[in-house]
């Protein structure tokens, strides 16, 4: 739990810095763009510690590829040499 | 844009080490455990292939030499379909990149540092590759030149190492039960890694001697082949085929058996080494194409902007593409699907769009060649759909 915490802590700190350091030098779109991206990641970090079921990316693209997928697994895994 | 230029032959080198990257590593399991002691059969059929998506790639990239697929995918399609295209690159290079991170995380972690946090492990990795993208492409080129002859080494002096281990009838009876488990096998190699060579398309326009491209590729492209061959062989020569389908990690622990009397003993770390090597050029690469693909998607002007956040946000997500390792052998199966549109498809249609709007704006203009600069945005008025002189 301790690093999660950390990470969580680092992530927050760096929106603030980024965005600090940004607004003078960079543009409106770098801006906007880089702490949409630190935003998204940290809320995706809270989620993740927080154990929000979520399905996982791969859990994701099975339900979109689902139909396609599962005959391509039986066909694939069909006479397969050893299970591991 | 990166302002950065590399030759061909780091070019190629980069290639090389993207393409063999995580894959030595997790290969010769997912094949074996399909395919059986035939296995490095697939790695020829997976080469066949790679050599026919090389060929689109490069057709595709020299109708268009100093522009990335993100460009011309707008200066083809329009803004919106463009835009779409843009996105769907991004993404696809964003979870590439998150699940190469997270293989190497779990990797250090389940062999090297059992007791170390999966997070920490992939800060660890993730810190010299953010500040690697930082430094730009040249900077990626020079490591791949440095580190490239390391892993060659390593390599081979482990494969002699290894000759009075090798049983080589654990090769036999080839084919038992026909080719066809040798062509299942070849299915989640397609997806991982050769569909992922369609990163190229974004790393073209940063190579200076063009001309030079087609040869190298194709070197690089027989020299994964061989190499990828290699591997199974001797992993399946060394372990046998219970053995390697059983193992996550086959190629570190053929190292393990290793043993020059009581003088040279636990050599694994050396092909640890390797390994990692391969691996941070690839998530080194990954990353630096996702930086790129967002910067033209989103058109912002300093990609060094994003390097940072990108890597808070890698962290979570290679986190979030895998919950277990059950989903691990599902992947396998989903993943080669995904990448599908990015790797063959979008290019695919890209060059029959180009090939044809090129021919009718040519009839229209005449046989007038576009010159661009390095450096052109994507939202100028006038679209350029004339192929740029092909390199030969």
């Amino acid at each position: 739990m301790g690093p999660d915490y950390i990470i969580t802590a680092v992530t927050f700190m760096a929106v603030i810095l980024n965005f600090i350091a940004l607004r003078r030098k960079a543009s409106k779109k770098d801006l906007w763009s880089s702490t949409t991206i630190l935003l998204f990641g940290g809320f995706l970090y809270m989620m993740l510690i927080m154990d929000i079921p979520l399905p996982s990316f791969v859990s994701v693209m099975g339900h979109i590829f689902g139909p396609l997928a599962k005959p391509v697994m039986n066909w694939v895994t069909e006479g397969k040499v050893v299970h591991g | 844009m990166d302002k950065g230029k590399i030759s061909a032959q780091q070019f190629a080198l980069m290639m090389y080490l993207f393409i063999i990257g995580t894959a030595a590593l997790v290969q010769p399991h997912t094949l074996v455990s399909i395919a059986g002691q035939d296995a490095w059969f697939s790695v020829i059929i997976v080469g066949i292939i790679q050599l026919g998506l090389i060929t689109l790639y490069m057709k595709l990239g020299f109708r268009y030499p100093q522009q990335t697929i993100i460009q011309y995918g707008r200066l083809l399609t329009g803004k919106w379909f463009g835009s779409a295209i843009a996105v769907v690159y991004m993404l696809y290079f964003l979870i590439l990149t998150a699940f190469v991170t997270r293989n190497i995380g779990n990797f250090i972690g389940s062999v090297v540092l059992p007791q170390t946090p999966l997070v920490v492990n992939m800060v660890v990795i993730l810190i010299p590759v953010v500040y690697g993208c930082y430094l730009g492409i040249e900077v990626i080129g020079r490591t791949g030149e440095i580190l490239f002859p390391w892993a060659m080494v390593v390599f081979v002096i482990t494969a002699l190492l290894l000759i009075p281990k090798m049983h080589p009838g654990e090769l036999f009876p080839m084919f038992p039960e026909g080719v066809m488990p040798a062509v299942k096998a070849s299915y989640p190699l397609l997806g991982f890694p050769s569909l992922e060579i369609s990163i190229c398309l974004l790393l073209i326009p940063f190579v200076q001697n063009q001309q030079k491209i087609k040869k190298y590729f194709y070197i690089t492209s027989v020299a994964t082949l061989i190499s990828g061959t290699l591997l199974s062989v001797i992993t399946i020569m060394v372990l046998g085929v219970d053995m390697t389908a059983r193992s996550p990690y086959a190629v570190y622990d053929v190292a393990r058996e290793i043993r020059v009397e009581r003088v040279l003993e636990r050599a694994e770390v050396i092909v640890g080494i390797i390994w990692l090597i391969t691996s941070f050029m690839k998530l080194l690469i990954c990353f630096y194409g996702t930086v790129i693909a967002t910067v033209q998607c989103f058109d912002v002007i300093n990609y060094k902007n994003l390097v940072i956040p990108f890597s808070f946000l890698l962290l979570p997500l290679s986190l979030w593409v895998l919950r277990n390792t059950a989903e691990l052998e599902w992947s396998g199966i989903v993943y080669p699907m995904m990448a599908l549109f990015p790797g063959f498809v979008i290019p695919a249609v890209l060059l029959i769009v180009g090939n044809f709007r090129g021919r009718g704006s040519g009839q229209k203009q005449g046989s007038v060649a576009q010159s661009q600069p390095h450096s052109q945005s994507q939202s100028q008025p006038q679209p350029h759909l004339q192929p740029q002189p092909q390199p030969e």
